[in-house]
């Protein structure tokens, strides 16, 4: 079920530090190239992160849409971009996995817990901070629940 | 402690936004919440990654506990926010 929602293809690593919007920017972008959603989608995804951001703790950002932009999302579908240097999100918060979301139902929740589930652990996201391949970030994701 | 049973009632299941909303509003209490599912696992309910770990859904039933010297004003806060469904 996770591999057909996110694969390798769409996860990026060893990006340069570059500002929360550039970051939202590529990820959305990246939802556009892969089909999940129209590039309209992206005006949802910065009014979401000016409304609360969407910063989760231990370095994790999961950018996506407001619900008025549900209309925009063709499949669902998950990107993941590393920054070994980080994003700064504000507040003192540094991202170093900013994981694009476009979920049209419910398909996404379950790897979404995955991930809560895994970057509760530190050493995890140290893991897929450094991660040297795309492989290893989803098998970080899929054996990393503690 | 305080113990009450409530309905997770959101289209979109109790992820990001209700979640979040959740930790802010109980960070400022010194009492422990805690919410848990029915198949017993629990989170801190002032921990995002916590409560996302869950993965609720709609529908779900969740008991929160508050443990704590204000747990009576923690627990009137929880009521108001599943009667306002997080200010969805």
């Amino acid at each position: 079920m996770a591999k057909e929602i996110l694969t390798t293809q769409n996860i990026i690593l060893k990006q340069k530090p570059e500002t929360k919007w550039e970051a939202i920017e590529r990820v959305g972008g990246m939802l556009v190239n892969s089909g999940y959603v129209t590039p309209k989608y992206l005006d949802g995804m910065k009014e979401r992160e000016e409304k609360f951001t969407t910063y989760i703790g231990n370095g994790i950002a999961i950018p996506h849409g407001v619900n008025e932009y549900k209309n925009e999302i063709m499949e669902t579908g998950l990107v993941i971009v590393q920054y070994p240097d980080g994003v700064d999100f504000g507040k003192g918060n540094t991202a170093y996995i900013v994981i694009g979301i476009a979920g049209k139902g419910d398909e996404h929740l379950e790897i979404l817990t995955k991930i809560a589930l895994t970057v509760q652990d530190k050493g995890n996201v140290e893991r897929l901070r450094f991660a040297e391949t795309a492989r290893e970030i989803l098998s970080i994701i899929e054996e990393g629940v503690m | 402690m305080l113990s009450k049973e409530f309905t997770i009632n959101s289209q979109y299941g109790f992820h990001l936004r209700p979640a979040q909303v959740m930790v802010e509003k109980m960070t400022p209490f010194e009492s422990e919440v805690k919410m848990k599912k029915e198949d017993g696992t629990e989170a801190d309910a002032k921990s995002l990654l916590g409560l996302m770990s869950l993965g609720l859904n709609d529908g779900q039933t969740v008991r929160i506990d508050i443990n704590g010297n204000d747990e009576l004003e923690a627990m009137e806060v929880v009521e108001e926010l599943f009667r306002t469904n997080f200010g969805e």
